[in-house]
């Protein structure tokens, strides 16, 4: 079991981030996280990062509760635009590689090429479109076990989601990666998925494999979403 | 091979679909080589364990082999095209038969308005187009 | 070098990097500074000048004292913590980081700007005054400067590892950070004293050093020799490093972003 998420829950000061959400997940899988904003998926993400702690329930990454440990196998792509404005895409990459060891420069040059971003670029100057697709190169350089992507298509034109989302196909290895994306663009996204995961309020409201889903419901998951929102 | 994902629609099932109807059209040949999984999932940006379990069931099903270390290949099973048309077929017939009763056609009607419009399909005496919008505008073909 | 060095030094490089205009605009104005008052000997009274040459000195000690929140605050003001805080490091990687480039900072100013009050401050002074400082020793300059700044130094890295405790204090929670940093400066300041006072009796063992310094009585040049006791100095060292594992702590295992 790759990752186990184990009765979690998160409050903060006003509000409750997360409320007893448990789910397993093996290696080898590209998950759709799906809901409104405030829903969790920030939270929950972040928790799996190690960036903020429950309040209860664990969560197992490996067998191990997020540390010093976990994050060498964990890529996570943050929601913000976490990147220094001063560096080029370049220093960014070469800041972040030396701090893992599965760092794939192959795999980092392919991406590179997939979003049409210039390494010798200046941070300052990329649209946001590109900042987001620089930290996906980022991200997916890694052939770490676990990558969480929060948010890559939010804030970006058409054809930078596109870019990203052909890259994350193209660079997923099912063998040995899972891939956690959360999302609200479902209907761009949602051919990438082959599991999903609702959350409203801080609780699983659904969780399944997409294929399954669409044989069941016979809609897709933008319209189960829908329905399940309304 | 080109593919339109509908998302509403299992995605494993059009591309199985797919395969099918590019074998009775003849254009995948018994032998043809399949696109590796990743290469298919890239090209229609899809899940490659939905391509995995697409294969998986068209290799269940007969319609294709695998074979370890070269790739996934059209069966070399001689009837394979003239089953899957006959297959194909069917399940036009059926969705249309059933559309049509659904319309409140009888057998006889229907039977009767499939002629009619086959025969000036093949006549040729007007062009194809004409026949088309016909045969819209008698309900004939549900588009799909 | 191990991984973990390289590591370290990467985050150091990216800190100081981030700086490095601010460095050179800091450094120019010292030399500015000098210049200008290089020009006004014979125009003012050469004590004023002496004074005013230290005065790159005491902005250098106030840069240190709000470098290491600045630093901090950039992480979080910039979203960058979402990209150091997932770097497999332990905490002290990054608080260490951050606190040797500004003391690597500071140890540069601090360099140019005691260059500065040397050539200034002898240009300035009258013969008379200026030939006590011509009849030390290069050696003895040296020396004295280098106690004095040493002595500089250490206080700065007391100075900032309490705001940098300060800072991660306030980070613990959602609401009135500023308040709760600025009341964890005052009272992480009168702990480390505290924790000094403590742990002085511990360190009585080490040798104490003597200021050599020199006056003129009577036309005479007189060398005397001020005692400076060591063990309140490490006791105070020491508490700075306790408070300074317990902020590296805070940022690996309480802080939330």
């Amino acid at each position: 079991m790759l990752l186990k998420v184990e009765h979690l829950s998160k409050r903060y000061l006003r509000a409750q981030a997360l409320d007893d959400v448990s789910f397993e997940l093996n290696r080898g899988s590209i998950v759709g996280l799906l809901g409104p904003n405030g829903s969790g998926k920030s939270t929950l993400l972040k928790c799996i990062a190690g960036l903020c702690r429950p309040t209860h329930g664990r969560i197992l990454i490996d067998g191990k509760q997020p540390g010093l440990e976990t994050k060498r196998k964990v890529a996570y792509l943050p929601e913000v635009d976490s990147l220094y404005q001063w560096m080029t895409a370049r220093q960014a990459m070469d800041f972040a590689k030396s701090f893992y060891n599965d760092w794939d420069e192959t795999r980092e040059a392919n991406l590179l090429d997939l979003v049409k971003i210039d390494a010798e670029t200046s941070i300052k100057a990329m649209s946001k479109g590109q900042k987001a697709r620089l930290r996906l190169v980022m991200a997916l350089s890694r052939r770490a076990p676990l990558i969480l992507l929060d948010e890559p298509l939010s804030g970006i034109d058409p054809p930078s989601r596109s870019r990203v989302l052909n890259a994350i196909v193209s660079e997923f290895s099912e063998e040995e990666q899972t891939i956690i994306l959360s999302t609200h663009e479902v209907s761009e996204a949602e051919s990438i998925f082959d599991q999903v995961i609702f959350l409203h309020k801080g609780k699983i409201r659904l969780m399944g494999d997409a294929e399954d889903i669409r044989t069941e419901r016979n809609s897709s998951i933008q319209e189960l979403l829908e329905e399940v929102y309304a | 091979m080109r593919i339109r994902v509908d998302v509403s629609r299992p995605i494993y099932q059009q591309m199985i679909d797919e395969v099918k109807r590019a074998i009775a059209r003849g254009e995948l040949k018994p032998g043809d080589k399949l696109p590796s999984h990743r290469d298919m999932a890239q090209e229609i940006r899809v899940n490659p364990n939905t391509v995995q379990r697409a294969y998986r069931e068209m290799e269940q099903g007969g319609l294709v082999q695998t074979l370890r270390g070269l790739g996934t290949f059209i069966s070399d099973d001689p009837t394979l095209v003239e089953r899957t048309r006959d297959e194909m077929a069917r399940r036009s017939i059926l969705a249309f038969v059933q559309e049509m009763r659904a319309l409140g056609f009888s057998p006889a009607d229907i039977v009767a308005l499939v002629e009619k419009s086959v025969n000036e399909f093949s006549d040729g005496q007007k062009d194809l187009r004409d026949s088309i919008q016909g045969i819209q505008q008698t309900g004939v073909i549900n588009s799909e | 070098m191990t991984a973990g060095a390289i590591r370290f030094g990467k985050l150091l490089k990216k800190d100081l990097e981030s700086y490095k205009v601010f460095m050179a605009i800091f450094v120019l104005g010292i030399i500015a500074w000098d210049i200008f008052l290089w020009t006004r000997i014979g125009k003012w009274r050469p004590d004023m000048i002496v004074g005013l040459t230290f005065l790159p000195l005491l902005l250098i000690a106030f840069w240190a004292l709000l470098s290491p929140f600045l630093k901090l605050r950039q992480e979080w003001d910039g979203n960058h913590v979402h990209l150091i805080l997932v770097l497999p490091v332990p905490g002290f990687y990054i608080t260490g980081a951050k606190a040797l480039a500004t003391l690597i900072e500071a140890i540069i100013l601090s360099l140019i700007a005691t260059a500065g009050i040397w050539y200034v401050g002898i240009l300035a002074l009258n013969p008379s005054v200026s030939w006590v400082v011509r009849q030390m020793t290069t050696a003895d300059v040296v020396g004295f400067a280098f106690q004095a700044l040493l002595m500089f130094w250490l206080a700065l890295c007391a100075a900032i590892v309490v705001v940098q405790f300060a800072y991660l204090s306030g980070r613990l929670y959602e609401k009135f950070s500023g308040l709760i940093a600025i009341w964890t400066l005052f009272l992480s300041t009168w702990v480390v004293e505290q924790l000094g006072a403590l742990a002085e009796p511990a360190f009585r063992w080490l040798p104490d050093f003597g200021f050599k310094t020199w006056q003129t009585i009577n036309d005479q040049l007189i060398t005397s020799v001020v005692p400076v006791s060591s063990a309140p100095i490490a006791s105070v060292l020491l508490g700075a490093l306790i408070l300074f594992a317990a902020g590296s702590w805070m940022l690996d295992r309480q802080i939330e972003i």
